[in-house]
């Protein structure tokens, strides 16, 4: 390992791949800030650039690009109610009400302060637990994976507020949006009422960008625009000792939780943001405030998918199988390369792997020293007048739709779930709830009937293996006591009224 | 009141019509939980919250509660000379979506720009006429050269024109 560590050094601190680094950051910093532009398509992008470099500089490129297009899908999260990318969506919840509050800067803070150090707690799990954590999620099957995306589910009870039948309605919704389209385990078609553009299903992105943009640009549309808004400067702080002891723990818990479930083939660093939402809001004191823009709001997701990016290479480096659908393109690339990731991987390419490593590790100290500049720039972007910047963002979105799959269909979707968000908006129906069933049901769903195939047909499959019935126990939990204290509440009132 | 009502009938109606759907369509796979069978959960379950949410409505304007969550935003507070840009926004959105196949993203995409600039309370034409075309130079600059993203280009002498440009 310290051979290792010493060769990765002498090929990352060299000019070439020290500027590589801060460029792919720059790079990262911009695609994920845009909305519609993931870190996905980001190297979908660089990957033809890459093939003139060598393997090293090539996967430093890619792998840079990568995790600082993580960290950036929060600051149009924050700044636009937009998120930049999928695993900014949970940042939303909190850290835009927060901006609206007039704290846009110390959302902004918070969210860099805890993706930087997630990031970083992720790159270390990746350099030293490599083998270890990778032997752990061999031990996860179809039970487990359902059971961790029923806990997920579970937060829509603290996103509801007060209002669970609308909550659960939202979940519901997203769960069935994810089944249109082909079914993954058969292949027979469900719901496309024989549309070709239906057979792939509804994107994540569109209906993402339709419920909290367009949703946005309606609402504000009405608004006087007019009046020029005094935008104060967005003072980004950092390092705010106050708030990060207030938001250690919820840090803590959440780099773990972003690294194991990062590791989990096929989940991604999107759901590790949603469960450690939803771990950070059912062992708070005060659950209520989530969603009303509380630094624990931010801090959860954001510092869980910066280590759930992580975490994602590290059964890539190990065994070959791609954590999510990013690692999967970077395992292409490895592959364009002449490379094969797996137990040799590291074996006989060494240098590569700890340079890898090493210049993850560089990535995420940028994050805390080119992410203030870059806000700083981008935030101009705030001073735009809205009737301009309205329309630019209008026009973002489109094109980030179109995207997705170059498909006009798309659009239609965005525009349908935009006028939806917008009159969700207005009856106080909790939109995230739909994006959760949305993100989560396909997990759900798939594993769900891979485990009753494995089991036979029996249900106890779920609550006779360890790991699922905690799981499952923890979500009933979740689930059960917030209920129950409301219905407790009211009683109580009922009460106090008649003496 | 009535938008409670309004969600929770509509969510009955979706799920009663997806059901019928479902139950109807062949059943093609002999897996334990087949296709269909997930989604029948998940849409019986949103028919009991339809049947839930609405004899909570029923119950609250029965019971007239008054510490309810506000359920319909008032607006009238907010309610500027500008209340109906959201209707002409969504109109003007989908007409773009709908012509953007055949005149292409350049045309389309500087109409919707001058024509949301305009409406959100830009007054000046030429600044206007401006940022649309200086915004879609960018745009096509960014998306369609830096990005490698094929932007539609429409039909006829529209494929032609945006042909020049990307």
């Amino acid at each position: 390992m310290l051979e290792g560590f010493l060769l990765g050094i002498e090929n990352l601190l060299q000019p070439f791949p020290l500027f590589l680094v801060v460029v792919a950051t720059l790079i990262g910093f911009l695609g994920g800030a845009l909305p519609g532009i993931s870190g996905t398509m980001l190297i979908i992008l660089f990957l033809p650039l890459s093939y003139s470099l060598d393997p090293i500089p090539a996967m430093i490129l890619l792998t840079s690009i990568y995790a600082s297009s993580v960290f950036s899908g929060l600051i149009s999260a924050i700044l636009f109610r937009t998120p930049g990318t999928p695993e900014g969506v949970c940042t939303t919840l909190d850290g835009y009400p927060m901006a609206q509050k007039g704290k846009a800067g110390q959302a902004l803070g918070i969210g860099i302060f805890c993706s930087g150090v997630g990031g970083i707690i992720g790159t270390l799990f990746l350099i030293f637990c490599t083998p270890l954590l990778s032997a752990m999620a061999l031990q996860f099957s179809s039970p487990e994976f359902f059971a961790l995306a029923v806990m997920g589910l579970t937060v829509v009870v603290t996103l509801s507020g007060n209002d669970y039948i609308k909550g659960f309605m939202g979940v519901g919704l997203g769960l069935f949006i994810s089944v249109i389209g082909m079914d993954p385990l058969t292949g027979t078609d469900r719901f496309t009422f024989g549309n070709p553009n239906m057979l792939g299903g509804i994107e994540l992105i569109p209906v993402i960008i339709g419920l909290f943009a367009i949703s946005e640009v309606l609402r504000k549309s009405m608004e006087d625009n007019t009046i020029k808004q005094e935008m104060k400067k967005v003072k980004t702080k950092i390092f705010d000792l106050k708030i990060i002891k207030r938001i250690s723990g919820t840090m803590a818990r959440s780099s773990l939780i972003g690294v194991f479930i990062g590791v989990l083939p096929g989940v991604g660093a999107t759901t590790a943001a949603m469960v450690s939402y939803s771990e950070a809001v059912r062992v708070s004191k005060h659950p209520e405030k989530f969603g009303t823009g509380i630094p624990e709001g931010i801090a959860a997701p954001e510092t869980a998918n910066n280590a759930a990016a992580m975490g994602t290479l590290i059964p890539l480096l190990a065994l070959g199988i791609p954590g999510g659908a990013t690692a999967a393109v970077i395992l292409g690339a490895f592959v364009i390369h002449g490379l094969q990731p797996g137990p040799m991987l590291m074996t006989n390419h060494p240098d590569l792997v700890y340079t890898l490593f090493l210049s993850l590790l560089v990535v995420n100290i940028l994050i805390f020293a080119l992410s203030k500049p870059f806000i700083n720039v981008f935030s101009k972007i705030m001073n735009i007048p809205y009737h301009i910047l309205g329309s630019l963002i209008v026009v973002f979105c489109i094109l980030g739709t179109y995207s997705v799959r170059n498909s006009t269909f798309d659009i239609w979707v965005m525009l349908l779930f935009g006028v939806l968000g917008y009159f969700f908006d207005k009856i106080k129906f909790p939109v995230s709830t739909i994006i959760l069933g949305l993100v989560l049901g396909p997990i759900a769903e798939v594993e769900f009937r891979r485990a009753l195939e494995m089991s036979g047909g029996d249900f106890s499959i779920f609550v006779t293996r360890p790991i699922s019935a905690v799981l499952l126990i923890i979500a009933l939990i979740s689930l059960v006591v917030p209920l129950i204290g409301k219905f407790i509440k009211k009683d109580r009132k009922e009460v106090e009224a008649l003496n | 009141m009535k938008e409670n009502f309004i969600l929770g009938i509509g969510t009955i109606i979706l799920s009663v019509f997806f059901l019928i759907i479902n139950f109807t369509s062949p059943v093609r796979s002999s897996s334990i939980i087949g296709a269909n069978s997930w989604a029948n959960i998940i849409l019986t379950f949103m028919l009991v919250l339809g049947v839930l949410q609405i004899i909570k409505t029923i119950r609250q304007l029965r019971d007239k509660s008054t510490d309810q969550d506000t359920e319909v935003f008032d607006n009238k507070e907010k309610r500027t000379l500008q209340s109906r840009n959201h209707w002409y926004i969504l109109g003007a959105l989908i007409l773009y979506a709908f012509l953007l196949p055949y005149l292409g993203f350049i045309v389309v995409t500087t109409i919707l720009v001058f024509f949301m600039a305009w409406i959100l309370g830009m007054s000046k034409k030429s600044q206007i006429l401006t940022t649309s075309v200086l915004s879609n130079a960018a745009f096509i600059l960014i998306f369609a050269h830096l990005l490698n993203i094929p932007l539609p280009k429409g039909v006829g002498i529209f494929s032609v024109l945006s042909s020049l440009l990307y």
